[in-house]
C-alpha cells in the first residue's frame, strides 16, 4: 500500500481518538471546574 | 484489489434461541425484583411519583444514562455507520458525553432544589410554580405529553427487529413479556422501584457495550485493519464527510458542514432538555462533592468509551465482517449490524448478552417516559384543575394510563404507525430537546425568563415540529441539520425576547429560587 493511502486509512482514526480523549477529559476537566468550590 | 472474503451471515439456531431466551429471562427477572423491591418504600401520591428524595449517586447516575441511552442508540447508530461508514458517527452518539455531562452539572443540583423548594413533584409542577402559572403546568404537561408519546413509539422497534432477526421467533410474545414487567415494576414500585431497574439497565448496557466493542476491535486486528477493509470495499466509507449523499432529508447531518455542526447542538440540546431525563434528579438525595463525581462517573462508566465504541467502531466492524450482505436483508439492513456484529465476535454467548443490553436500553428509556406521561396527566392536569381528587383515584388512573401508554409502543411496533405520526415522531426528539432545554435548564439559571417567553417557546417547537418532519423527510427539501438551527434559533428567540418584554414572576418566588450569595 502507498504511505499516502496508508496516512488516508489512519486519518479518521486520528479524528476519532482526538474525540475520545478530548471528551474524557471535557468530562473531567469540567467536572473538576464545576465542583471546585464546593465545600468537601 | 482482490474480492474481499466475508463472513457469511448467520441464521437462527436452537441453542442461540435458548440463550437469548435466558439471557431475556435474567435480564427481566433481575428487572422486576429490583423494580418490586421499592413497593414498600412509598405510602401517598407524591411518594410514588418521586420517592422520598433520597435516591444515591450512583443508582441516579446509572438510572440517567439508561434513560438517555436508547433502543435506536443502542442498535440504530451502529447501524448508520455500518451503512454509510465513518461520516456516520457524528449522527450516530459520539457526542453523547456533550450532552448527559453538562446535563449532569446544569440539570441534576437545581432540579433537586427547584423542586423541593417548590413542593413539585413533577418536572412540569415544578416549571408551572417556578413560573407561577397553572396554565403553563398545563401547557408544557399537553406538550411534553405529546413529545414523549410520540417518542416512545419507535422505542421497541429495535429490540423486536433483533429479536426476530436472532430467533427467527415473532417478537410478540417476547415484547408483550417486557412490557407488562416493566408495567408491573412502575405500578408497584412507583418512582424509586423503577429508578433501580433503570439502574441495574443503565450499568448493564454500560457493560456489554464495553465487552462488544473491546471484542470487535480485538476480532478485527486493530484499528489500521478497520479502515484497511473499509477502504478496500469503498473508499468513501472512511470518510468523515460524505458530499456525494444529498444534502436534503436527514443525510446532511453526514454530507454537509452545516449538517455535521449542528449533530453536538442535537446531542447536547436533547439529552439535557429530555424530561425523561431530567427527571431521573428529582428524587436525587442532597449531593456532596464526593457525591457528584460519584454521579458523573456512574454516567461516563456508561456513556463514555461503551457508547463512544458502540456508535463508531462497531458498524465499522460489521461492515468489514460482512460486507453491504446485511443492506440486502429486508426489512432490517443496517439493524443488523449490531446483533451480527456480536455473533461475528463473540459467537452465541455474546449475542445473547447483546440482545439483553438491547432490551435493557430500550425498555429503561421507555419505562422512563411513560412514568412521566402518566403524572403530566393526573398530576398536571386533573390534580391542579381539581385538587380535591382524592390520591387514590389518581394512583389507579395513573394505572391505567401507564397501561395505555405502554401498549401504544408495543401495538405500533407490530404494526406500521400511520403516515402523518410518522412525520411526528421524526423530529420530536429534536423538537422536545430545543423546547424543554430553554423551559427547565435555563430557567434554574436565568431569573429573568418568564411565562410567556416559556409559552412561544413550546408553542413554536411543538408547530414547527410536524412541518420539518413533512420537509425533511416527506417532501425532503430541507436537511435535517438546517432543521435543528432553524428550531433552536426560533425557540431561543422567542424565549429570551418574549421572557424580555413580559413581567417576570414575583419578587418573593425569584428571592426563593435565586437567592443572593453571601
Amino acid at each position: 500500500m502507498q504511505p499516502d493511502v496508508e496516512a488516508l486509512i489512519m486519518f479518521p482514526w486520528y479524528v476519532w481518538w482526538v474525540l475520545i480523549i478530548g471528551l474524557t477529559l471535557f468530562t473531567f476537566v469540567g467536572t473538576w471546574l464545576v465542583t471546585r468550590r464546593w465545600p468537601e | 484489489m482482490n474480492p474481499q472474503q466475508f463472513m457469511a451471515v448467520p441464521q437462527p439456531t436452537t441453542s442461540g434461541i435458548v440463550w437469548t431466551s435466558i439471557g431475556m429471562a435474567i435480564l427481566l427477572g433481575v428487572s422486576i425484583f429490583l423494580g418490586l423491591l421499592g413497593k414498600r418504600q412509598w405510602k401517598t401520591f407524591d411518594e410514588y411519583l418521586v420517592g422520598k428524595r433520597d435516591i444515591g449517586p450512583a443508582v441516579t447516575g446509572f438510572a440517567f444514562a439508561a434513560s438517555a441511552i436508547s433502543g435506536w442508540a443502542f442498535c440504530g447508530s451502529t447501524g448508520i455507520v455500518y451503512t454509510i461508514g465513518f461520516s456516520g458517527m457524528w449522527f450516530a452518539g459520539i457526542w453523547s458525553l456533550v450532552g448527559q455531562i453538562p446535563c449532569a452539572w446544569l440539570a441534576a443540583v437545581k432540579t433537586r432544589e427547584f423542586s423541593m423548594k417548590l413542593g413539585a413533584a413533577t418536572l412540569s409542577e415544578t416549571l408551572g410554580r417556578r413560573f407561577e402559572s397553572k396554565g403553563l403546568q398545563t401547557v408544557v404537561a399537553l406538550s411534553m405529553l405529546m413529545f414523549l408519546f410520540l417518542y416512545s413509539i419507535g422505542q421497541l422497534k429495535a429490540g423486536a427487529g433483533v429479536w426476530y432477526a436472532v430467533t427467527g421467533l415473532p417478537p410478540f410474545w417476547c415484547l408483550i413479556l417486557s412490557v407488562f414487567i416493566v408495567y408491573l415494576y412502575i405500578v408497584f414500585g412507583g418512582y424509586i422501584g423503577n429508578q433501580w431497574a433503570m439502574a441495574f439497565q443503565g450499568a448493564f448496557l454500560g457493560l456489554v457495550g464495553l465487552v462488544l466493542g473491546v471484542a470487535a476491535i480485538v476480532w478485527a486486528g486493530g484499528f489500521h485493519n478497520i479502515t484497511a477493509s473499509l477502504y478496500a470495499q469503498n473508499p468513501a466509507l472512511i470518510k468523515l464527510m460524505r458530499p456525494d449523499l444529498p444534502t436534503t432529508g436527514a443525510t446532511e447531518l453526514f454530507s454537509s458542514l452545516v449538517g455535521i455542526i449542528a449533530t453536538p447542538v442535537i446531542f447536547f440540546t436533547m439529552l439535557i432538555g429530555f424530561p425523561h431525563n431530567v427527571s431521573r434528579f428529582l428524587g436525587m438525595g442532597k449531593l456532596k462533592k464526593r457525591d457528584f463525581w460519584v454521579l458523573v462517573i456512574c454516567i461516563f462508566a456508561v456513556t463514555g468509551i461503551p457508547v463512544m465504541l458502540d456508535c463508531s467502531s462497531n458498524g465499522l466492524v460489521a461492515r468489514m465482517m460482512y460486507g453491504p450482505q446485511l443492506l440486502k436483508i429486508e426489512p432490517w439492513k443496517g439493524d443488523l449490524a449490531a446483533p451480527m456484529l456480536a455473533y461475528g465476535a463473540g459467537g452465541k454467548f455474546l449475542l445473547s448478552f447483546y440482545v439483553m443490553g438491547l432490551f435493557a436500553a430500550a425498555l429503561s428509556t421507555l419505562a422512563g417516559m411513560v412514568f412521566i406521561m402518566s403524572a403530566n396527566v393526573t398530576k398536571d392536569v386533573i390534580k391542579l384543575w381539581r385538587p380535591q381528587t382524592s390520591d387514590k383515584s389518581m394512583l389507579y388512573f395513573g394505572h391505567f394510563l401507564l397501561a395505555v401508554f405502554i401498549f401504544a409502543p408495543f401495538y405500533w411496533t407490530l404494526v406500521n404507525p400511520p403516515p402523518l405520526l410518522s412525520v411526528f415522531m421524526g423530529l420530536a426528539a429534536m423538537g422536545m430537546g430545543a423546547i424543554f432545554f430553554l423551559i427547565t435548564t435555563i430557567s434554574y439559571y436565568w431569573k429573568r425568563a418568564t411565562k410567556w417567553g416559556a409559552i412561544l417557546t413550546v408553542l413554536y417547537g411543538t408547530i414547527l415540529t410536524p412541518i420539518g418532519g413533512h420537509l425533511v423527510f416527506v417532501k425532503k427539501t430541507l436537511g435535517m441539520g438546517t432543521f435543528e438551527w432553524i428550531m433552536l434559533g426560533g425557540c431561543c428567540f422567542l424565549y429570551f425576547v418574549g421572557s424580555l418584554v413580559t413581567k417576570p414572576p414575583s419578587e418573593k418566588t425569584i428571592s426563593l429560587l435565586f437567592p443572593a450569595k453571601k
